[in-house]
């Protein structure tokens, strides 16, 4: 070894040791003192900009600490704490006030059964789940069985799925996913984490001095954090960051204003705002319909509309605050689709409503994006909210944007077709005798279907072309193209259907919507049921529940529709066939 | 007069019918459903097996094409306001044309290139089993029929004169399990171990390994640690294993054999390794000799009329071995290093100097102890070491930094703690002479799993006793050996191939990560088109959506295999597509349509029904 490098080496590996005692003084002093320090006086406004490489991307520590505590606990914040303050907690105090504390996440009934713990609990402290014997047991065959690549059961999954919670908890505590230090060469290699400074190789990647100085803002940070006091945090964070921003971070770190506009976006929750107000939309739209008086719906429904336009507002702005932090069209998951197809319901819903002028469709279309959005904010284990980089396959983003907006366009299209055939129904239901209405209401669902199907139709084609391109070959029966495909025909047998006469009104009517079956299998259930093919980047688990519900009660309700429809006579019957003016 | 003359027909009503339309349609619907699910239980080729490449798929398709057809002259002469469908109409057709085209003439294989070496064999997607006849150099092959599930029966009959191979089982998916087991012939063996890694945080790891470098470690990641296996040649080896520096691992390629041989050979002198050529026939650098060292003896002498060795220090070094040439001399000579002028040939009185190889040997003994370097590592790493005299096996383990955590001897089926943690190691076989065998296990869903799997054979040789020594599973792209009437022969099983007008060379393929992951972000392959003779033709990079064309082919850059210490494969999609055009056209013709369609006067679906109004 070189004289110098050795001595710097000796040098950096005293600095270590020094940085040790730091955290092992600081977790002492933590012995004694009594209670988690209260959050609410620390200022984490300079700390939620600080930069950290997770899962290939660069994001704001903000961000991971939202996942992170969303992720191990299943909710957005634990004990009403800010998130980042829980995993720096996390971090440095994690064996007195945590190892305990029943806060891990254990999801699945089934498992709860299997190792034996408190069924009606959904959270366990690590010390629990470490010293359970059946979980043991259980991972010890699963984890021979993963490494091989067989087929595990879906105990045993459930069972790896809290193993994976568990690696990243121990990643948290132990510094290895802080990865929140700059390499100094590139923001596309890989950066060092906390952990890596308890390593002598990681250790030795930054100069000596650089090295010192990096132990002495860490070690008073952390004990800024244990202080209790509001202003040493406010000054040894700030010193702390601003220490690996501009001396660590000197010649590769993510831009301030991107890291800013991210925990902009993580705050204002912009889709939440939207389906807030989306619902008073849909209020005051209905009470401008219901109302018997002229001047007051009038005045109703403008209210509705405007509040509509602001609902929209505030999704596109959302909606482009994501495409501007993950640099691509935001349409790659499952989430993303939800937010984009719930966004184009409601342009079309607002396209035709400009057309026929009835604020009937804006209203159908505002259902649709609410429950969209809804589930969107509040299932994140089925819809995953955070930003991931994209598949290479998917990097071709001219060819990608065309078609999948497309697609999933059509699926909005669909959606609003879906809505309004529930509106038919539900005309059925509560004015059969209003034939008049329930030809109007047809009408307009067989508007957003014609929409659907040409760009359905347009979008399938343009997934072959962007499969030859990226692919090979044009049309490859891969199940998710097959079942674009499938709806698309299931639309294209009800439209026949029709001409060839065999579904009158209501027949026409229950084909469409249920031939939204198709979409949702195309949609949802290649992904998240099916689970093969090529388009494997956007796979998924869960949520079968809710997709369960929602096909019985759409059953249930066409059955009920039905009912009132065979009590019409014959000649009403006929009148309901569609008249397309 | 009416056209077309036929439209009275009854049969022409029927395939020009609206409900014939939705029955198809629905048809294909339900049809299409069933294959996705099929392709989530079985996996892709099922899916194509059962339906998609099915005689009757194409007949639903056929249906739907006539029925299109049909209801669109059954219109004609068409008004203006027809237009909408009559071009999409047209356009399904044409799209239907352009796939039977594909289908027809079009080529849709795989093409994997390793670094640094070129290809030009695309593989297809129909299994085969082909013959290769070694005594005229002749090949025959065999269609496989694939099937979606396990297939048993004689599937395939081949003659061989007065023998049959016969296919009796086929599996279309199998993983392929390792097995360990002792060399049938003790020349073809090396050391092997199968061993298990267990402990409570990662629970249990199986694990085979040859030792089948000679004279370097041989070595395998398991997670958190590295394990290296190796055998010792000599007790000088095996000391400095036992003693190595504390925290180091014996640094492979460092440590040396006994020594030396080197031939000399029609003037020009070759070194052959002891350690390479001991137990094993070792093809003599360029010439077409062979070698093999019987014995090595660090201190040979003569005891009772014997040559034996009287200690493990290297006094006197001496090696017994064997020499033969193709047409099957064979000599045996005893080498001593330190009295390299003695005649080394056995048996030399009774032979003509013509009938002797000609060859001088000398044995270079290695004069410094076997040198065992150890160098840190952020693994663990547990090295095992089969000692000199085959009887032990010795284990080291270290830790991440390069602490030795604990030392001493392994023994078949006893559980010994290896010092991290709660890990301890078992060591399940261990034959000093080992191979290492395939064994098929059917993948009967594919649901759950990942990976690609290969499909498998079981043959017999009827009127054979011998059949296939035991193996009679061939997976697929393996070979195995016939002699039959005295003659031998190949069996290949794999799938069809291709073989280009020329041949791609892959000068380097890069892979790039997503920052601080192990996820591809993209990869690239820098490649280069040679014709027949060798020329270069074009160069060009591949990379994801960014394709090669030519020669009418279209290569696209699809997976790759990163593979420990070798070059990179890179796998290509290679693509003939006749069809291509047509279906763009067709594509056109049926979005243009649907627009028309919708936005001329939509009445005209009234008018098609033979009038009935509103």
């Amino acid at each position: 070894m070189h004289p110098v490098v050795a001595s710097e080496a000796k040098q950096s590996s005293r600095v270590f040791m020094k940085f040790l005692l730091v955290v092992i003084l600081g977790l002492r002093a933590l012995e004694l003192s009594a209670a988690v320090p209260p959050e609410s006086p620390y200022d984490w406004s300079t700390v939620q900009t600080l930069a950290i490489q997770d899962r290939g991307r660069l994001k704001p520590l903000d961000t991971f600490a939202g996942e992170s505590v969303q992720y191990l606990t299943g909710k957005r914040s634990w004990a009403g704490q800010k998130s980042l303050f829980t995993i720096f907690s996390w971090l440095v105090q994690f064996d007195k006030d945590w190892q305990q504390e029943p806060f891990l996440l254990v999801d699945s009934p089934e498992l709860r059964k299997a190792i034996g713990v408190d069924e009606k609990r959904r959270h366990f402290s690590p010390e629990e789940l470490t010293t359970n014997e059946p979980l043991k047991a259980i991972l010890r065959d699963a984890l021979p069985k993963q490494r091989k690549s067989e087929p595990l059961t879906d105990l045993e999954k459930q069972a790896m799925q809290l193993q994976a919670r568990r690696g990243f908890l121990e990643a948290i505590v132990t510094g290895r996913a802080w990865t929140i230090l700059p390499n100094g060469t590139s923001l596309e290699t890989a950066w060092f984490s906390l952990g890596d400074l308890t390593d002598r190789t990681a250790s030795s990647n930054y100069p000596a001095e650089r090295m010192k100085a990096l132990a002495d803002v860490t070690g008073a940070m952390l004990d800024g954090f244990l202080s209790k006091d509001p202003a040493k945090w406010q000054s040894t964070s700030q010193a702390f960051v601003q220490f690996i921003k501009t001396d660590l971070g000197a010649s590769a770190y993510p831009s301030e204003s991107a890291l800013k506009r991210e925990v902009h976006f993580n705050h204002l929750r912009p889709f939440r705002w939207s389906w807030v107000i989306y619902l008073l939309a849909f209020c005051l739209l209905v009470a401008g319909l219901v109302s018997k008086k002229t001047s007051k719906n009038k005045l109703l429904i403008r209210g509705g509309m405007a509040a509509l336009g602001l609902g929209m507002l505030m999704h596109t702005y959302g909606f482009a605050l994501r495409c501007l932090i993950a640099g691509r069209p935001p349409v790659t998951n499952m989430y993303e689709s939800v937010i984009w197809v719930s966004w184009g319901c409601l342009v079309f819903g607002v396209l035709i409503w400009a057309v026929y002028k009835n604020a009937l469709i804006p209203a159908a279309a505002s259902v649709f994006a609410i429950v969209s959005l809804v589930l969107a904010d509040n299932v994140p284990a089925v819809l995953d909210p955070s930003i991931q980089p994209l598949e290479p396959v998917l990097r071709s983003n001219f060819w990608l944007t065309i078609h999948v907006l497309t697609i999933t366009l059509s699926y909005a299209a669909f959606a609003l077709s879906l809505c309004l055939g529930n509106v038919v129904l539900g005309t059925y239901l509560l004015s059969p005798k209003n034939i008049e209405r329930v030809q109007v209401n047809t009408l307009y669902m067989y508007r957003a279907m014609q929409i659907g199907v040409v760009l359905l139709a347009a979008g399938t084609i343009l997934g072959g072309v962007w499969a030859d391109y990226s692919w090979g070959r044009f049309w490859g029966w891969d199940p998710k193209e097959v079942w674009a495909l499938i709806a698309l025909l299931l639309y294209l047998a009800v439209l026949h259907g029709r001409f060839s006469g065999w579904l009158a009104g209501f027949g026409f009517t229950v084909g469409a919507v249920m031939s939204f079956l198709g979409v949702l299998m195309a949609w949802y259930g290649v992904n998240f049921v099916l689970g093969a093919g090529l388009h494997s980047y956007g796979f998924g688990s869960g949520g079968t529940i809710y997709v369960v519900v929602f096909v019985v009660a759409q059953l249930i309700f066409i059955g009920l529709a039905y009912r009132k429809y065979q009590e019409l006579d014959e000649n009403t019957k006929k009148k309901t066939r569609l008249i397309v003016k | 007069m009416t056209f077309p003359p036929f439209r009275q027909f009854e049969l022409f009503k029927f395939f020009s019918s609206l409900k014939l339309a939705v029955i198809t349609i629905l048809t294909l619907a339900a049809v299409l459903s069933v294959a996705t699910v099929l392709e989530s239980l079985y996996g892709m080729r099922a899916a194509h097996v059962m339906v998609y490449g099915t005689y009757w798929f194409y007949g639903v398709l056929a249906l739907l094409g006539t029925n299109v057809f049909c209801a669109a002259i059954s219109r004609y002469p068409w008004k203006r306001h027809q237009t909408g469908f009559v071009v999409t109409h047209l356009g399904i057709l044409v799209i239907l044309f352009g796939s039977w085209l594909t289908q027809k003439f079009g080529v849709d294989g795989n093409l994997p290139v390793i670094e640094s070496a070129q290809e030009s064999r695309v593989i297809l997607n129909a299994l085969h089993l082909s013959i290769f006849d070694e005594s005229n150099n002749t090949q025959q092959a065999f269609p496989v029929p694939e099937t979606a599930l396990r297939e048993q029966g004689d599937l395939l009959k081949i003659d061989f004169g007065s023998k049959k191979l016969v296919v009796k089982e086929f599996l279309p998916r199998v993983r392929a399990i390792k097995r360990l087991q002792p060399s049938p012939l003790p020349e073809v063996g090396v050391p092997g171990i199968e061993m298990e890694l267990a402990s409570s945080r990662f629970g249990e790891i199986d694990q085979i390994i040859l030792a089948n470098k000679p004279d370097a470690w041989s070595e395998v990641s398991l997670g958190p640690a590295k394990i290296a296996f190796r055998k010792l040649w000599t007790q000088e080896e095996e000391r400095a294993f036992v003693k190595g520096a504390s925290g180091t691992m014996p640094e492979t390629g460092k440590a040396k054999g006994p020594g030396e041989i080197v031939v000399s050979y029609h003037g020009q002198q070759f070194q052959v390794p002891v350690g390479k050529a001991m137990s094993k026939w070792t093809r003599v650098a360029s010439t077409s000799l062979e070698v093999m060292v019987e014995r090595y003896l660090p201190y040979a002498v003569v005891e009772n009329n014997q040559l034996v060795s009287k200690s493990e220090q290297p006094v006197n070094p001496a090696i017994q071995l064997k020499l033969r040439n193709p047409i099957g001399t064979e000599e045996k000579h005893t080498v001593f290093a330190n009295f390299p002028e003695f005649d080394t040939l056995h048996g030399r009185n009774g032979k003509k100097a013509a009938d002797r190889l000609g060859a001088k040997l000398r044995f270079i003994a290695s004069t410094n102890a076997p040198e065992m370097a150890f160098v840190g590592s952020r693994q663990g790493i547990l090295a095992i070491a089969q000692s000199a005299d085959g009887k032990r096996l010795l284990f080291r383990s270290m830790g991440a930094s390069g602490d030795l955590k604990t030392s001493g001897e392994l023994a078949v089926d006893k559980v010994t703690p290896i010092g991290w943690m709660d890990t301890s190691v078992r060591i399940r076989r261990w034959f000093p002479a080992a191979i290492e065998t395939t064994e098929p296990v059917y993948v009967e869903k594919v649901a759950g799993t990942s990976g690609n799997f290969l499909s498998a054979l079981r043959m017999e040789l009827e009127g054979s006793e011998i059949d296939f020594a035991g193996e009679n599973w061939i997976l697929e792209g393996d070979t195995r050996a016939i002699v039959s009437d005295g003659k031998r022969y190949r069996v290949r099983f794999d799938r069809e191939q291709l073989a280009l007008p020329f041949t791609l060379h892959l000068n380097k393929f890069t892979v790039e990560m997503d920052p601080g992951t192990e996820k591809a972000a993209g990869y690239a392959s820098d490649v280069e088109v040679r014709t027949p003779a060798g020329t270069a033709a074009a160069t060009a990079h591949i990379s994801m959506n960014e394709p090669l064309k030519h020669g009418g082919y279209t290569f696209y850059q699809a997976s790759y295999q990163l593979r420990d210490g070798e070059p990179p494969i890179s796998v290509f999609s290679v693509n003939l597509d006749p069809g291509r055009w047509v279906k763009y056209l067709g594509s056109i013709l049926l979005c243009l349509g649907i627009g028309l369609m919708f936005y001329m006067n939509p009445h005209y679906w009234n008018k098609l029904l033979g009038g009935k109004k509103e």
